[in-house]
């Protein structure tokens, strides 16, 4: 299988620990990622709430670049906000044919090639837990992550809306409101997963500048779940997320104190830490909410 | 040719066989189960709305009927696997453990009825993930005294009699996601009428209903519906199941009650499904094998709605009951008399 | 005394008036239009309103209204669909906009209207018609976000964050402590880069994405 590889904005910015961790693990099982190096901005959420045209037009930009330059035919991105994007813009083509000839005049007026609106859109996590699985992330661990407790949380686009990911449709797709695929990928590192009512729950990342206060009560809701289900961390899957409940921690702590407190890493973060791979090499050293500390205190760094 | 084939052995084939057979028609009636009776026998329906008559009261005298006529013949654990010819000389293929044999008919009725929702696609209610998210076909079978808890409303977690009790309508009806816009047309009359049941049995547990519109269009089904809120309490909110959650080990289920403008979290000991029908897997079967043109649901298409309900769209093999989409016994057994009369009139 | 006056005691005082003067009318409506849905319809995202049949499924799950007392997209919709213009404005306006679009609506929708969108083409259409008196933040956010993006093909984070205070008019704020320490933290840490511009023909691209939003 060939995979194009589209790491999305925040992963080249704030997130750039996602990116590289994601790498490292990938390489490290053996799946191949072709990264589509001259990706544009898929548009986010704001795109499709300035205009309908454009919010399909950039994702489909991204998506004929990855079939048309790297030849592939899926393409994987580690972030919930892309992978809502470009799915929802394969489901406009497919579904609506106005949409489509509108994606298609686009492509053609700038020199570009001609998408049709089929590539394969899979979220590293999923594509992760089927190509890989478990199974064999157990057999690979250098160094188990026993004693270290962490809440699994996978906030919102992810599994959401199934209009357009398919969850509970599609095979290879996680349960649409119980998502296990990172908990599974998880507990093989050897860490205890704890139960945690607030996997799937809305981090208020959307509206992290936009209202502030609201978004920190969301996120602190989120984080203090965790804290009180026990975790000592927090793994998540998209950068969106981290940039909600790591970068924003500080400002969240400081409105709703302490029981908001808690190290948060992307998943692949601690993957990679299972495989013996170096700290400095994940870079577990950016997270704002300070990871090293509990990572050294159980050994594990 | 007097030979007739009956495909399907729930009420509404029992009664067309019956029909044809007091007409002098020799009758050949192949089911794939080793029983008769349908979905009724299948699920050990317990009581039937609006009368609170016992099923077996309906079903059994029809079944009997059948088994006792000499000039019908029962094919039980039995499939078509094939046929060929036209009206009015159908050469169809039977096959069962016997093994596989010809038969020539001058015409088919094919009652191959419904299959219950299945509910676990339907992630959000947990059911098949929580044990005490139940659907209604199971309820039915629950407060049959022949069934497998003696007649006994029990949770499946621990056998504890529930104290509350909430009832989800529409559960894979009127939903476009699931691919079932229609409405099921007995999910309704069928969740009042065990909510009666549970409040006769347990007047201290208290039952809860949360529906969009409670549609009961049949004979003394509104009626049914005063009763259970004048005389049994029973509780109807007007808004859809939104999710079943896990909370302190209790189920928790969250809906908007719409009149009230509100969301709310509720905690119940058992959820109860009103999982709604869905053409099986033995009525697309058996199109796929007659070569009938099945509606956009997959359920078999009159050759005119209005005009010809009991004609397939191929000539000399007939269609009735719940085959055909959702439809309650009373009207089944209608179809089943309906389709006889036009089989008879057809071999004339 | 007048023939219609009304006589009621409370706490012991007698009051005599006519009610009618001084308590408003307790009808909802006596005219209704459908001019507002379709203003809606019309709008991105707004599309599917009209398959709403008001089941709730929506409302129920919604993250918000633990948080945001009376956000109900359900309601948004009715008060939308049966075209109550005013009460909209007067009670909710400020509500609409904080939907955070987790999709648990959209997600779980019976009928297919896309909900989360729908809720931001309310929210849109209040815009349109100024009921804020002033840029929202999701407006502003909105629009420094596209612009960075039709410019530049990517965004850079912190240059949204900036250029969106400045939009809203708390660039202040941003330069106090918090902030400023943070995105120091990011500049050293070197997950602060501004990106070079690898994007084939972004130019064109730019130009055409611009004429369509025209
Ligand atoms: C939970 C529930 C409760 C209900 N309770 C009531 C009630 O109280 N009152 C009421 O009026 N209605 C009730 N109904 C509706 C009732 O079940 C139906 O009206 C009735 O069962 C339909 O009868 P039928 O013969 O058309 O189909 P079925 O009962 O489905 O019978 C079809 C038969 O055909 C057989 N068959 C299928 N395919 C093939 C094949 N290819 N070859 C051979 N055999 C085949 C099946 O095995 C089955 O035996 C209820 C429905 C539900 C879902
Ligand atoms: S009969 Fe009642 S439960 Fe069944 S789909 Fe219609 S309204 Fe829903
Ligand atoms: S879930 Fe869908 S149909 Fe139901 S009220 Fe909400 S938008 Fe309307
Ligand atoms: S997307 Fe908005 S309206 Fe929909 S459930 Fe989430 S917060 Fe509520």
């Amino acid at each position: 299988m060939k995979l194009g590889y589209f790491p999305g904005c925040s992963l080249k910015g704030m997130a750039r620990a996602y990116d590289e961790s994601t790498k490292i693990v990938a390489e490290g099982f053996g799946i191949e990622l072709m990264e589509v190096d001259d990706f544009n901005c898929c548009g986010a959420l704001e795109a499709k709430g300035s205009n309908e045209k454009l919010s399909y037009m950039l994702p489909a930009r991204v998506m004929d670049s990855a079939k048309g330059r790297f030849h592939v035919d899926a393409i994987v991105t580690p972030c919930n906000g892309c992978y809502h994007s470009l799915l929802r813009a394969n489901a406009a083509m497919n579904e609506d044919s106005a949409a489509k000839s509108d994606v298609i005049s686009f492509l053609k007026d700038v020199g570009y090639g001609t998408y049709e609106g089929d590539i394969d859109v899979r979220h590293f996590l999923e594509l992760f837990y089927n190509e890989v699985g478990p199974e064999k992330v157990k057999n690979a661990v250098k160094k188990s992550l026993k004693g270290l407790k962490v809440a699994s949380y996978y906030g919102c686009l992810y599994e959401r809306p199934k209009t357009i990911t398919k969850t509970g449709y599609k095979s290879k797709r996680d349960d649409s409101e119980n998502p296990y695929f990172q908990d599974e990928l998880l507990a093989a590192t050897g860490a205890e997963v704890v139960k945690f009512e607030a996997a799937a729950s809305c981090c208020g990342g959307a509206h992290a500048l936009q209202d502030e206060s609201l978004a920190a009560t969301l996120s602190a809701a989120v984080l203090s779940a965790a804290k009180k289900a026990g975790a000592d961390i927090l793994a998540l899957p998209c950068p969106l997320c981290g940039a909600a409940l790591d970068i924003k921690q500080p400002e969240i702590v400081k409105a709703h104190g302490n029981d908001a407190k808690i190290p948060v890493v992307y998943f692949t973060q601690l993957i990679g830490l299972a495989m013996g791979k170096s700290a400095k090499d994940l870079k577990l050293t950016d997270p704002i909410s300070n990871p090293m500390e509990i990572l050294k205190s159980k050994g594990l760094v | 040719m007097k030979t007739v084939l009956v495909i399907g052995g729930g009420v509404t084939g029992l009664k067309a066989s019956y029909e044809l057979a007091e007409m002098g028609y020799n009758v050949s009636l192949v089911e794939k189960e080793d029983y008769l009776g349908g979905q009724v026998a299948k699920h050990k329906y317990y009581k039937l709305a609006p009368d609170m008559r016992l099923a077996g009261e309906v079903i059994d005298p029809v079944i009997k009927s059948v088994e006792n006529n000499s000039n019908i013949k029962v094919y039980k654990h039995s499939t078509i696997t094939s046929l060929s010819g036209d009206a009015p000389e159908f050469k169809v293929k039977i096959k069962n453990s016997k093994g596989e044999s010809e038969e020539t008919f001058g015409a088919i009725v094919v009652a191959t009825g419904f299959e219950h929702f299945d509910p676990t696609v339907k992630q959000e209610y947990g059911y098949s993930r929580f044990k005490d998210v139940v659907t209604n076909a199971e309820i039915e079978e629950m407060l049959n005294p022949n069934g497998p808890t003696k007649g006994e409303l029990k949770r499946p977690s621990d056998g504890k009699i529930p104290k509350k009790v909430a009832i989800f309508q529409c559960v894979g009806s009127r939903d476009k996601q699931v691919g079932n816009p229609y409405c099921c047309r007995v999910g309704c009359v069928v969740s009042t009428k065990q909510a009666i049941e549970i409040k006769e049995k347990y007047p201290d547990t208290e039952v809860y209903v949360y529906y969009m519109d409670m549609r009961m269009f049949g004979r003394g089904w509104e009626e049914l519906y005063g009763k259970a809120m004048e005389e049994y309490e029973v509780i109807f909110t007007r808004g859809r199941g939104a999710e079943v959650t896990l909370k302190n080990q209790q189920l928790s289920l969250r809906a908007e009650e719409t009149i009230m403008d509100r969301p709310i979290q509720h905690s119940v000991d058992m959820i109860i499904l009103a999982a709604g029908q869905a053409p099986g897997e033995g009525t697309i079967e058996a199109a796929k094998i007659l070569g009938l043109k099945q509606n956009d649901y997959g359920y078999l298409a009159p050759k005119d709605d209005f005009l010809s309900p009991n004609e397939s769209s191929r000539k000399g093999i007939f269609i009735a009951g719940a085959d055909k989409g959702p439809l309650d016994i009373e009207n089944c057994i209608v179809e089943g008399a309906a389709v006889a009369a036009k089989v008879a009139s057809s071999l004339k | 005394m007048a023939e219609n006056t009304d006589k009621m005691v409370i706490d012991g005082v007698e009051l005599v008036g006519i009610w009618k003067e001084f308590m408003p009318s307790r009808i909802l409506y006596e005219d209704v239009t459908t001019e507002f849905l379709n203003e809606v319809k019309k709008l991105p995202g707004g599309e599917t309103i009209a398959k709403c049949y008001q089941c709730g499924t929506c409302t129920g799950g919604c993250t918000l209204p633990e948080f945001v007392n009376k956000f109900n997209p359900r309601g948004f919709i009715n008060l939308v669909r049966r075209g109550h213009y005013d009460l909209l404005v007067s009670d909710y306006k400020e509500l609409v906009w904080k939907c955070v679009s987790c999709n648990r609506c959209t997600h779980r929708c019976p009928k297919g209207v896309n909900t989360q969108e729908v809720v931001r083409a309310i929210a849109k259409f209040l815009e349109d018609r100024k009921v804020f008196g002033k840029l929202t933040n999701d407006e502003a956010f909105d629009e420094v976000f596209m612009d960075e993006v039709i410019n530049e093909g990517r965004i850079d984070e912190v240059k949204i964050v900036k250029d969106f205070y400045a939009k809203t008019g708390r660039l202040k704020e941003m330069m106090s402590g918090d902030q400023l320490s943070l995105g120091f933290k990011m500049f050293t840490s070197g997950r602060i880069k501004l990106f070079g511009g690898k994007i084939k023909d972004w130019k064109k691209v730019s130009q055409r994405l611009k004429e369509e939003l025209q």
